[in-house]
């Protein structure tokens, strides 16, 4: 299966790619998806997807996820094609 | 005494007597009311009596900085002006970042209140101890650049920093804003008409003294601990490297970058306005507030014929761009760039002349403005030329211009109910480039604030909680957030989720702290803020008491509305928002009427005021105003 992951800034400073194709052999959810791209691009790319509490433990995600036309949910599963978009979630108007 | 943080001296001027003095308000008076958007309220509310409109000589307008500014501390280095609104008629504290607000504390003032009206156009000056009003007359008429020059050079003060109007504020725009530096604004709510109508063309300060801080070695600390961790935060990070442009490709790619007078949220030609697209192009160089790494004041230049940019203007920030660009479909960057700078040249709040443009635009298409009315402006969406037309033609309040620069409201009122239909604004104020119908608590903040639509007065819920990320930051369970509320949802727990959120942005406008930096999108956290309080002041600063500080700013303005006739019937959000979106990720959303009012409802209870949005007594006497219960019990 094949998922098209569109980077915005500040992520694409990390990828270095506007875009690229990611291959998967089983069906994934976006927080699946998530973790494997903060495996690939390590823990500068995890700052900007996960918000951390005082003990440095993920509470919770700081990115809004396009999935083709639409806002995705975390548990919303990915289908062969899809294209997905990290988009920054801005606080503060 | 020795206070830190605060010189203990406010700026008293009359222009009319032209006297000048000081005041000291003293230790209990910085504590309660502390600086910024307060000390501006306290002193409006003190000098005002009913029927005193914005452009009255017995109108007072106040340039006021808090504790915290002035210090090498990333992020303040904001000041606040607080008067009456020319285009709402409420009071309106804006804030601006930049140079001045620093810059009139190292001269030893925390304050400048003004009344009254010069008998010639002149401007403040003020170098240290040695304060003055100097003639005017020679720079009345000039554009910012111009004035400023003339100004250093008169005061043969090179450095000298200047806050100003253009010709706009003169000609008494309601939408006329206040520069300095030429690059910074108090941008919303027309307070440049006020300082126009004064015959008060600038303020120009030098100071050479340093803001007194309690504990240099823990702020020295909290400083460097900032710039070892600012770029780790996604959005401090994007600011950095792109500055506020860089939000463009982002709202539009969630479907909620205002477009065609708010019809829809997404632009065809919004890659052509990115952040991205500047820095490959017109990208001069980055620059920033007063001791902010974050630097992201991106300035532009270009020398194609007829599109000249001067970087000594700054560069266009996403809210410009958004007004200027989508609202009025010009997708043409160069266009958006000098019409961007016109407004900074002319001192004209570049959001509301965007939005007028667009409202324009779409009356004209609608038949309500005529092809003779417009004067040979072609006043279609995309046209690119009748934008640079229509901003000479309000800034000297030419033909349609004319009508134009009383505001949007008032336009819309001559043009008649069909063109109200079209007008997006509360209370007289157009609307920044954030769409309630994509961020539903802002339908309520629009609705409820007492500036009108300020679009920061409160943080937007998709950021706390993305649709399907639950989850509340850890420090924002110290104010007493627990729960998340779907960023669609208007209901009664949303009225309590924005309530606190407003209270979190409104201590920001008290203590004049740039909300990108700080809690909670931002690098500094809770515990910093409370740490760095400390380190200027001295004071033992808690969150409860921060919030309280808001509280105490939202129920002086709302005082302020109420005793000038501005109620509930003021509270509601443009047809429009009733619309659904046209088309994008989020095609069809729209904000539900009976939801919004039930909530408006929920929010007046939650704010301690009764069901006609009129704090309480209670509530005054809890924030210390009980002088400001008993003003409404006298109604005067
Ligand atoms: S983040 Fe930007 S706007 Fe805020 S103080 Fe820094 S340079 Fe100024």
């Amino acid at each position: 299966m094949e998922i098209k992951v569109h980077y915005l800034s500040p992520f694409m400073e990390i990828t270095e790619a506007k875009n690229e194709i990611i291959k998967t052999k089983k069906e994934l959810t976006i927080a699946e998806l998530l973790e494997q791209l903060v495996e690939r691009y390590g823990e500068r790319f995890a700052k900007f997807i996960y918000r951390y509490d005082a003990n440095k433990q993920i509470e919770g995600y700081r990115v809004i996820i396009k999935k083709n036309d639409y806002l995705a949910k975390k548990d919303d599963f990915i289908k062969d094609g899809d294209q997905i978009t990290l988009i920054t979630a801005i606080i503060g108007g | 005494m020795s206070s830190f943080g605060y010189n203990n001296r406010i700026l008293m001027v009359n222009l009319s007597s032209g006297e000048i003095g000081l005041e000291h308000p003293g230790d209990a008076f910085y504590r309660r009311y502390v600086g910024g958007a307060n000390l501006g309220a306290y002193y409006l509310l003190k000098n005002w009596k009913k029927g005193i409109g914005a452009l009255d000589p017995e109108n007072t307008i106040v340039f006021a900085a808090s504790p915290l500014t002035g210090t090498p501390v990333p992020g303040f280095s904001r000041h606040s002006v607080v008067s009456v609104s020319p285009l709402t008629g409420t009071i309106v504290d804006s804030e601006a970042g930049g140079y001045f607000g620093p810059e009139l504390k190292k001269a030893g003032y925390d304050a400048v209140v003004i009344t009254g009206k010069a008998k010639k156009p002149v401007y403040l000056a003020i170098l240290d101890d040695k304060v003055e009003l100097k003639s005017a007359e020679n720079i009345w008429g000039r554009v910012t650049k111009e004035a400023e020059m003339g100004i250093r050079k008169d005061l043969k003060e090179d450095k000298a920093i200047v806050t100003q109007i253009g010709p706009a504020g003169e000609n008494l725009v309601s939408f006329a804003c206040i520069v300095n530096n030429l690059k910074h604004f108090n941008g919303r709510g027309g307070l440049g008409a006020v300082m126009g109508s004064k015959n008060l063309k600038a303020i120009a300060v030098r100071g050479s003294k340093k803001v007194n801080v309690f504990n240099e070695e823990l702020l020295r600390e909290k400083v460097k601990s900032f710039a070892g961790k600012f770029k780790d935060n996604p959005f401090n990070n994007l600011l950095n490297r792109l500055g506020t442009a860089g939000v463009t490709t982002l709202q539009n790619t969630d479907g909620q970058l205002p477009t065609k007078n708010f019809q829809t949220g997404v632009f065809s030609k919004a890659e052509n306005l990115s952040g991205e697209k500047i820095h490959e192009t017109i990208f001069h160089r980055a620059e920033a507030c007063y001791a902010c790494s974050v630097r992201c004041k991106m300035t532009v230049s270009n020398e194609t014929e007829g599109f000249e940019l001067d970087p000594a203007y700054g560069g266009p920030e996403y809210e410009g761009i958004s007004a200027l660009g989508p609202y009025t479909e010009i997708g043409d960057l160069l266009t958006v760039a000098k019409a961007n700078e016109m407004c900074n040249k002319y001192g004209l709040d570049a959001v509301s002349m965007g939005s007028i443009a667009a409202f324009a635009m779409e009356c004209y298409e609608k038949g309500l403005i005529k092809k003779e009315e417009a004067e040979g402006i072609e006043l279609v969406f995309g046209n690119n030329e009748a934008l640079i037309q229509l901003i000479k033609a309000v800034k000297e309040r030419k033909g349609i211009g004319n009508l134009l620069a009383d505001g949007i409201r008032k336009a819309a009122e001559k043009m008649g109910k069909e063109a109200e239909k079209l007008a997006v604004h509360v209370k007289g104020m157009d609307f920044a480039a954030h769409d309630p119908r994509a961020k539903v608590s802002f339908g309520l903040a629009y609705a409820v604030q007492p500036i009108g639509p300020d679009h920061i007065g409160h943080f937007g819920d998709p950021g706390l909680s993305p649709d399907g990320f639950d989850n509340v930051p850890d420090q924002l369970n110290s104010f007493g957030f627990y729960d998340t509320h779907s960023p669609d949802d208007l209901d009664l727990g949303k009225a309590a989720f924005f309530y606190y959120g407003q209270m979190i942005n409104s201590f920001h406008d008290v203590f004049d702290i740039c909300t990108f930096t700080s809690v909670p999108g931002g690098t500094w956290e809770l515990s910093d803020i409370l740490e760095l309080i400390k380190a200027i002041t001295g004071w033992n600063y808690s969150a409860w008491e921060l919030m309280k500080l808001g509280e105490r700013r939202v129920n002086m303005l709302k005082v302020f509305n109420v005793l000038n006739g501005i109620g509930a019937e003021e509270d509601r959000l443009p047809p429009r928002m009733f619309e659904p979106f046209q088309s994008g990720p989020r095609k069809g959303a729209k904000i539900e009427k009976e939801a919004l009012e039930k909530t408006i409802k929920a929010y007046y209870q939650v704010a301690g005021w009764d069901s006609s949005g009129v704090p309480g007594k209670a509530k005054l006497i809890e924030l210390g105003l009980g002088w400001l219960s008993e003003r409404l019990e006298k109604k005067e």
